[in-house]
């Protein structure tokens, strides 16, 4: 009778799996905290932002390395701040400071 | 109720192991700011996958104290399950992550330059081909040794490539404790793969068993009798338990097959175990009829829940279809011998008269014990005092005592049969609890 109940049994435990895959990303991906909490842009560290901007698909090491293999980096910096306005969810500041990131700061 | 509250135990760890990094991913929680439903929810799905998969070899691993409150064959089923629902998570999670991004190529490319990506692809493609290729195992005409070796080799880049696509991609494995949690469940699997395919054979090589006789008994089925090495024998087993039998050179060979013991399990002076093996092709066509006296083998045993020294009753139904008679014989002849005076009924099923095996020792047996023996024949011939047709509910009330639903239940053979008892016994009232079926056809 085991084998019967076995596949029952496996479908329970795979659709209590699936609820707490669920339970989990709900409560991962909270609300974001309130305005006057939120922490200025500028106090997130630059790879944080790249964590949740761009690390689900790009890897930081390799884009620095092709950022940085061009030519003109100031040109380049200009070049990628534009299209990052386009591309993605990230705020104009943020773009600037993930670009930062990977390029290292602008020169003074 | 020991044997329950140790099942419980150990399902209890097995879910806890399985739900064990999401707790404690929610607990790190590195993701400063939210990154989308989907996005967490393909990391949620990613972990399940993740442990699902390394876990997989702790229930085929043949470890004794986690196989005996469930048998090994539930556990085998519960693999095969869970390995279904392993590539279901993996495949939400590459899914999860494709609409996130509108770019679905990227997560199915198993070739691209990102190594992250790339392992992790690689993984997802060959989930889908382990378990395709287990569900279609016959159709696709594999032997069983190639399926094996195949399945083995699948299972160890599915997990190596999850691994690394967790340590490279993961944004939660970015944090030292993550990390080590993940390269913790990649351990355990390789510990348990090397204590599989390394330390087990290891620990027999040296102690193979010996062919004493072996002989065709009808129906195409060899009775092969096992000598035991000197002082290396079995400290008993229990009637109805079953072991691995390895052909070949070394205990490394892939020709290991379960095999139920058909002899007593009352202890004789020579130790010796016997074996019913029905030619059903591949090993058992080729490799078993060859196996002549002095030939050596290995035997990983005894192993198995399908036996009736674990639960009391006032007597014993024994439903036998096929080569399913071979742990019936074990049973009876076992309790011939402790003189147990229980009444028993057999019935056994075969196509015709010519595939009943065991038939003169059946009926001595009935002569020598409170047996009552039930041939049931889908060709019978006329004047044979048998059953014709399948075994029904008409046969079983037919047949049964008066008092059958204190008696406890063993059910083995083709599968169309054991589903047919698995409904037609609890329609008759006799509990659950007092039916036992052992099943191997999985692949």
């Amino acid at each position: 009778m085991v084998h019967s109940l076995l596949g029952r049994a496996a479908w329970v435990f795979g659709g209590l799996a699936a609820a707490t895959t669920l339970a989990f990303a709900a409560l991962v991906d909270r609300a974001p905290a309130p305005p006057q909490a939120a922490p200025a842009i500028r106090e997130i560290p630059a790879e944080e932002l790249f964590a949740q901007h761009c690390a689900l698909c790009h890897e930081a090491r390799a884009m620095t390395a092709s950022l940085r293999a061009k030519p003109d980096r100031e040109g380049t910096r200009r070049e990628t701040v534009d299209f990052l306005r386009g591309h993605g969810e990230a705020s104009g500041e943020e773009d600037v400071r993930i670009v930062d990131f990977l390029l290292g700061p602008k020169a003074r | 109720m020991a044997l329950l509250l140790r099942g419980m135990a150990w399902f209890g760890l097995y879910s806890f192991l399985v739900l064990l990094p999401l707790a404690f991913a929610l607990w790190v929680d590195p993701i400063a700011t939210p990154r989308g439903l989907w996005t967490e929810a393909a990391t949620g799905a990613g972990f399940v996958a993740f442990t699902l998969c390394t876990l997989e070899f702790s229930l085929v691993g043949r470890f004794r104290a986690a196989a005996e409150p469930f048998g090994i064959d539930a556990l085998m089923l519960w693999h095969r399950w869970m390995g279904i629902a392993a590539a279901a998570f993996l495949a939400l999670h590459a899914g999860f992550l494709a609409i996130r991004s509108g770019a679905p190529g990227q997560w199915l490319d198993p070739f691209q330059r990102d190594v992250g990506r790339a392992t992790g692809a690689a993984a997802l493609w060959l989930a889908v081909a382990v378990v395709g290729s287990s569900l279609l195992r016959r159709r696709l005409r594999w032997r069983y040794e190639t399926w094996q070796l195949l399945h083995g080799i699948g299972a160890l880049g599915i997990v190596l490539g999850a691994t690394v696509h967790a340590l490279a991609q993961g944004s939660y494995s970015r944090v030292p404790a993550v990390r080590f949690l993940v390269a913790g469940y990649a351990g355990l699997f390789l510990l348990l793969f090397a204590r599989y395919r390394v330390w087990r054979p290891l620990r027999i090589w040296g102690h193979p068993w010996r062919v004493v006789e072996n002989r065709e008994v009808g129906d195409d089925t060899f009775l092969l009798s096992l000598e035991p090495p000197q002082g290396r024998g079995w400290h008993g087993f229990e009637p109805g338990q079953f072991a691995w039998l390895i052909t070949g050179r070394t205990p490394f060979s892939l020709e290991q097959h379960p095999i139920t013991i058909a002899s007593s399990a009352e202890p004789s002076s020579d130790g010796r175990a016997d074996f019913a093996i029905k030619n059903l092709g591949d090993w058992s066509g080729q490799v078993v009829p060859a196996l002549r006296p002095g030939d050596p083998l290995w035997v990983d045993g005894p192993h198995g829940a399908f036996t009736l020294d674990r639960e009391p009753g006032q007597g014993f139904v024994l439903i036998a279809g096929g080569i399913g008679i071979s742990p019936m014989c074990s049973m009876l002849l076992t309790l011939r011998d402790r003189e147990d005076r229980r009444p028993v009924v057999l019935i056994y099923a075969a196509a015709d008269s010519d595939a009943l095996v065991f038939r003169e020792e059946l009926d001595a047996l009935a002569a020598e014990m409170d047996l009552h023996v039930v041939y049931v024949l889908e060709q019978a011939e006329p004047g044979d005092d048998v059953e014709s047709g399948r075994v029904t509910e008409d046969v079983l009330r037919r047949h049964l005592p008066r008092q059958y639903r204190r008696f406890q239940f063993y059910v083995c053979g083709p599968p169309s049969m054991m589903d047919a008892m698995e409904r037609i016994l609890p329609e008759l009232g006799v509990p659950g609890s007092s039916i036992h079926t052992e099943r191997f056809d999985m692949v």
